[in-house]
């Protein structure tokens, strides 16, 4: 008996999940507060205790487990509030973090980039040199470490990142260089590269590394002192941390770990929609549909992928912007931010178009209808505008909107096109979804995916605002928007489990493939994997597995695909074969082509330790509803319609089956499903609203507007 | 249909329909390169992103691009009208698919291939999906197709003029046979070309969907409207700059064939809403090929309006009308046959592009940088590989710093301003090509003093490993004379570029005609170098802005502390006191 807290931190709210042994989740959610964070949760949570009919120390003292997702890493990282770190290097290579991998995203801009996550005169050039076989050819000079260590002491350096080439084949200066720091320069936090990250290429294994050794200090601190707060309002459950990875780690391995904490909020989102897909949708095998996840947020619009009942991941996690930022060069969930949520603001180009996005209100101003100091014309101000939001009635009536301050934000754009306030607005709201579906079509077509093959799992308070004319558009037929939307990356935290990855280089070609050092190299990963799953004592788990994989490439090409090995071990040549084969299928999903026949290059060999937590079930509701009362009436405004008197439902009062016929209105206490015309929900046994979108000629244009406009506008 | 509609009511265009279309242009393009990257066989497509895509009208008027790479925009603006004026709009069929690169019909240099596929709608011909893209290997004298010393366009690769090699979705299987025995390495010639012609597929595909949703005459009279929009900003933003004429004279320090240094000269018109850039008083075409095409030309000019104008003027035809070129035949800047040219499109279109926001600069200041780097620093080299027994060939480039700017330093070590290539890790070199790195850092002093500093450039030195041989050739510029990168406003020119030898055994660097004996320091072709046997090659840094005297003193010791500037260049060029 006991409850179970999800906490997902995000730009503009902090949501609180509570589930209940039965499988109710009650959800809580409140503005984040970058001053005092715990403020925010803490009021969420005394919120749904009082439902619960409990007191916060009650509830917190009858919770088995916490799960916390945190921006802190971050944001350290985004304020350059991290520790004062040293790059120790091999000698004649000190500009790796400042040249990364070249490549320039505006062809027509010189775009400044960011100095390099440690200065060069914090960057120290060690004496010493491997070659591709992992033979050292110049010795480790250890007079050149222990200088570097004395004057990054007496720089103040806070933690040192130690990432050497082909470390990662010959680990052997860099463990040296580990045990010089101990000695030197005590307590002194470091990451050595070949431990925290083992991939090939130089700038990826550096900028993890320091970017880890950067965050030790915060967020040893910072979760320390988390324990220490929850001990004392009463919690004596487990404490989870969740990490990019889609998965709970427990402070102490992100302790050691902390890179993993970066981004870890938004991978929640597809571990959410993979246990919903897996729930409502999936086939006689139990496998789900493809599932497009997306996730709406304040400032962006967050995409995900899950294709045979796998969470798509990648390596490709820029900090500040891709190729000019920072990268963190771990695998992580794949999640790709497209810059138009609730928050983009709607402006007129000095031509005369107009556009939505990429700028945002954020949560500070927020949009204008908040109240908060915001002017400009936002997406959720359109919302309001089309009766798509209650005023009196958003997030629960926690909020309360200004619809004249949303009108006065659109006033000037309508004015400047000549049209309606609510033309604008809808203006606003069609390019906001058509920027969504160009960068979804991008990110789908680019993964081998066909959009229209896809169901869509929509979270985030702001998606239903607009999922029905994306998924039109896309040509996807069938929406899932789960009743607790509002927080799908809190309820994705509540269904993860323990899971951590080990990775070790071994370059190999599958035409001579030397079976016995392969197989060493997998015996070395599982056996560190083991000893992680071993020292998982006092998690309460239901079982554990291991998978491995190899990152392969075809002769001679860039980039890695990540395949699944037919087992623990690589047998003999069937086994080599079945990999080859696995890779061409994976291949050709993703390039569209294949080469059979074509020998393989494999990089990095891993194995994932998964150790399965008990879940609450998906059910969305706490009670179950007997009778539908009658909706209220609300007037809005749709492109095909114009401005009509449509049903607003109350969710909670939906029972199960109930159908519900666009144009309509659902609204839940953290999320609002606009049905528009075209488009028919049905309300799922466990609460949730499965969408049927009708193609795209069922729908009408907007009535068109003058010419003349533009040319006025463009003219001036 | 319910849009349709929309499209019969005369006179009257919806603003946000339009924006939309324009998008769908766009997108169009976009998902045409994205099939390309990942389709490709060859890096140069997936990172290199060396090819553009490009949509059509039926008149030939581009309507709707994806920027990939510069180097190629204006033989992605004149490859339909040139093609069709030669082979007659008549001559398309549904299906079809030209493949073009000749360098004397629009083209940038013969490695850019283009295919072209018509887009017919309910039997009309409605316009045309295009790529241009670099094929990384084309037969010619030097492994690469890079030949620094070539004097003919024979030397270069196989000559193709426009040709069907898809009709009527048929392969023409005689021709593919022909050019794939041409080639070096014929499978990345098939991954690459099909790559090419698929995504056209896509476009096609796409273009349709988007006729039979808005009908064709309304996605025709959007596309006018989009381009008359486009040329009303662009002429707003030439307005904007006072009317003269602006000159500027720059020079290449050789063509790679004759010991002297290239002229290239510009005169930049600004005529109200109209800018006339005229090439006259450029050097007659010389034997090395370092020639422009008229392609690398106009695409220069275009590049360099586009960096001092609004970014975001969406690029089709109209953008271009307020632009006139004058380019005189027979000249550096606009070869003839059968003039060598596959450095033009590398060495040249970056100067050429510093040269017309040199000219501007008076009257610009606020929006024009000093001189970049400008040089590819082409590096090629092949052999076998005496570790696995292979055989291999590479195009090395590196970056270069960029020229500082009035509110802002230059960047550092980024590739040349008509290209998009990404660098390779060290890591993944060492693992492919048998040659190790030694180093590869920031040269200290290489960005041009001034008030605001040019980038640094890069120092990479390699060793050639156990038991290898390799043949390299080379197309570098800006390695000795008054060759560097230039400064603005008094600021000092940025550091010079160089690719130098030490043979194994000795102890210092050489230039390649001390050791080799070629003609050029910086271009050359085909020189074996052995085991122990050692490469340097320094990338040029950009030049300064403003006098060095006037540099924020925290950012100068900023710059000693960084050691991007030695303690003696600041005392001496920056006068910098400090400790």
């Amino acid at each position: 008996m006991g409850y179970r807290i999800s906490v997902d931190t995000g730009g503009t709210f902090t949501d609180v999940v509570v589930a209940t042994d039965e499988g109710a989740l009650h959800i809580g959610k409140a503005l984040t507060t970058y001053a005092r964070a715990s403020e925010g949760i803490g009021n969420a949570l005394r919120d749904i205790a009082a439902e619960l009919g409990l007191d916060l120390r009650s509830l917190l003292e009858q919770s088995r487990q916490f799960t916390y997702g945190t921006t802190r890493a971050t944001n350290a990282i985004v304020e350059g509030t991290t520790a004062r770190t040293a790059f120790f290097t091999t000698e004649g290579f000190p500009d790796i973090l400042l040249v990364r991998e070249g490549g320039k995203l505006e062809p027509f801009r010189q775009v400044a980039y960011p100095p390099p996550y440690v200065p060069r005169f914090l960057t120290f050039e060690i004496r010493e040199r491997m070659d591709a076989e992992g033979e050292a050819f110049i010795a480790l000079d250890e007079a050149s470490v222990l200088r570097a260590v004395e004057q990054a002491v007496a720089l103040g350096a806070e933690a040192i990142g130690v990432c050497l080439l082909w470390s990662t084949v010959n680990p052997a200066h860099e463990q040296r260089i580990g045990e010089l720091i101990a000695e030197h320069a005590p307590g002194l936090p470091y990451t050595l590269s070949h431990e925290l990250n083992p991939i090939v290429r130089e700038y990826r294994r550096a900028s993890s590394t320091v970017i880890d050794a950067s965050l030790k200090p915060v967020m040893q601190d910072f979760l320390v002192a988390l324990e220490t707060d929850l001990a004392e309002a009463g919690f004596a459950g487990q404490l989870f941390v969740s990490t990019s990875f889609g998965g709970a780690w427990r402070p102490a391995e992100v302790v050691e770990r902390p890179i993993y904490s970066v981004g870890s909020g938004p991978s929640m989102a597809p571990v959410a929609a993979l246990t919903y897909g897996r729930a409502e949708l999936a086939g006689a095998d139990g496998t789900p549909p493809d599932l497009l996840v997306c996730d709406t947020g304040g400032t962006t619009f967050d995409v995900g992928l899950v294709s045979d009942g796998d969470i798509h991941y990648s390596s490709e996690t820029w900090l500040g912007g891709r190729w000019i930022g920072h990268i963190t060069g771990t695998r992580a969930v794949d999640v790709k931010s497209i810059g138009a949520g609730g928050g983009s603001i709607a402006w007129i180009d000095s031509g005369g178009l107009i556009h939505v996005g990429p700028r945002s209100a954020g949560a500070d101003p927020g949009p204008a209808c908040y109240g908060r100091g915001g002017t400009e014309p936002t997406v959720t101000d359109a919302a309001v505008l089309l009766g798509y939001l209650d005023p009196s009635n958003f997030l629960g009536g926690r909020l309360a909107l200004d619809r004249a301050a949303a009108e006065r934000a659109f006033a000037p754009i309508a004015e400047q096109l000549g049209m309606t306030i609510e033309d604008a607005a809808q203006a606003a709201i069609r390019l906001a979804s058509e920027n969504i579906v160009g960068a979804i079509r991008e990110i789908t077509i680019s993964q081998g995916i066909a959009p229209r093959e896809v169901t869509i799992v929509a979270g985030g308070g702001a998606s239903g605002l607009n999922i029905v004319p994306i998924a039109r558009e896309l040509g996807c037929a069938r929406v899932l928007l789960p009743r607790t939307a509002g927080a799908l990356s809190a309820c994705g935290a509540l269904y993860s489990d323990v899971v951590s990855e080990f990775t070790a280089s071994r370059y190999a070609e599958t035409h001579r493939l030397d079976l016995d050092a392969v197989n060493e190299t997998l015996a070395g990963v599982e056996s560190q994997a083991q000893a992680f799953l071993a020292s998982l004592d006092g998690v309460e788990a239901v079982g554990q597995r291991l998978e491995f994989f190899v990152d392969a490439r075809y002769r001679a090409q860039v980039w890695e695909l990540t395949v699944p090995l037919p087992g623990s071990r690589l047998r003999g040549p069937q086994d080599v074969a079945a990999l080859e084969a696995a890779f061409h299928d994976v291949h050709e999903r993703v390039f569209a082509v294949r080469e059979p026949g074509q020998y393989l290059e494999c990089l990095t060999w891993k194995v994932r330790a998964t150790a399965e937590l008990v879940k609450p079930g998906v059910g969305g509701r706490t009670e179950e509803p007997l009778e539908a009362p009658e909706p209220e009436r609300a007037a809005a405004h749709f492109p095909a319609t114009g401005t009509v008197e449509v049903a607003r439902y109350d969710g909670a009062a939906l029972p199960a089956g109930t159908e519900i016929e666009g144009p309509a209105i659902v609204r839940e206490p953290t999320t609002t499903v606009v049905l528009h015309p075209g488009s028919r929900a049905v309300v799922t046994s466990a609460g949730h609203y499965l969408i049927a979108v009708d193609p795209p000629d069922a729908a009408a244009p907007a009535a068109p507007a003058a010419l003349e406009v533009v040319s006025e506008v463009a003219g001036s | 249909m319910a849009q349709q509609a929309t499209a019969q009511r005369e006179g009257e265009m919806d603003p946000v329909l339009l924006g939309i279309i324009n998008n769908n242009f766009v997108n169009i393009c976009r998902e045409m390169g994205i099939t390309m990257i990942r389709t490709a066989f060859s890096p140069i497509f997936s990172e290199g992103l060396d090819f553009s895509c490009v949509l059509f009208d039926r008149r030939g008027n581009m309507v709707g691009q994806a920027e990939f790479c510069p180097a190629q925009l204006a033989a992605s603006l004149f490859i339909v009208r040139w093609t069709v004026e030669e082979l007659g709009v008549d001559s398309f069929e549904p299906g079809d698919v030209v493949l073009h690169n000749d360098p004397y019909r629009g083209g940038a240099h013969i490695p850019e291939h283009s295919v072209i596929r018509p887009v017919f709608h309910e039997g009309e011909l409605w316009g045309f999906v295009a790529n241009v893209g670099h094929l990384a290997e084309i037969g010619g004298k030097a492994v690469g197709s890079f030949a620094a010393d070539a004097t003919e366009v024979f030397q270069e690769g196989l000559r193709i003029p426009p040709v069907k090699i898809v009709s009527r979705d048929e392969n023409n299987l005689d021709l593919w046979r022909l050019i794939m025995a041409n080639h070096r390495t014929p499978r990345n010639t098939w991954g690459d070309l099909n790559a090419q012609i698929g995504s056209l597929r896509v476009a096609e595909r796409r273009l349709i969907e988007l006729l039979d949703r808005y009908g064709a005459g309304y996605v025709t009279r959007a596309a006018d409207e989009l381009m008359d929009y486009s040329e009303r900003w662009m002429r707003a933003e030439i307005s904007a700059i006072p009317d003269g004429a602006y000159e500027f004279t720059d020079w290449m320090e050789d063509d790679g064939v004759v010991d002297e240094p290239v002229r290239f000269h510009v005169t930049v018109t600004i005529d109200g809403d109209r800018m006339i850039v005229d090439w006259t008083g450029s050097s007659p075409q010389v034997r090395g090929p370092i020639n422009a095409t008229y392609g690398v030309t106009a695409g220069a000019v275009y590049n360099a309006v586009f960096h001092v104008t609004d970014s975001s003027i969406p690029k089709n035809s109209g953008a271009y009308r307020p632009i006139h070129i004058i380019a005189p035949p027979g000249t550096v800047t606009n070869v003839v046959y059968p003039g060598p040219s596959v450095g033009g499109n590398t060495e040249t279109h970056p100067k050429l592009v510093d040269m017309v926001t040199g000219a501007l600069a008076p009257v610009m200041r606020e929006r024009v940088a000093a001189a970049e780097g400008a040089s590819a620093c082409n590096f090629l080299f092949g052999g076998v590989h005496p570790k696995t027994g292979q055989y291999y060939a590479n195009y090395h480039l590196e970056g270069c710093g960029w020229g500082a700017k009035d509110y802002d330093d230059g960047n550092d070590c980024t590739i040349v301003v008509n290209g998009n290539c990404r660098n390779t890790p060290v890591e993944i070199f060492e693992t492919r090509y048998p040659l190790e790195t030694v180093e590869y850092s920031l040269i200290a002093d290489s960005g041009g003093a001034g008030r605001h500093r040019g980038g640094l450039g890069t120092r990479r030195i390699m060793r050639v490993g156990e038991g290898a041989e390799i043949t390299a050739s080379a197309l570098f510029d800006r390695t000795k004379g008054e060759f560097r990168a230039w400064g603005l406003e008094g600021g000092l020119p940025g550091g010079y570029g160089a690719i130098l030898v030490k043979r194994r055994g000795e102890d210092a660097f050489r230039t390649f005609p001390e050791v080799f004996g070629t003609v050029s320091a910086s271009k050359f072709t085909n020189i074996v170098l052995r085991e122990g046997d050692e490469v340097m090659l320094d990338a040029p840094g950009g030049g300064g802005f403003g006098d060095p005297r006037d540099r924020d003193r925290e950012a100068v010791a900023h710059d000693v502390a960084e050691g991007t500037v030695t303690e003696q260049a600041a005392r001496e060029l920056y006068g910098w006191s400090g400790t």
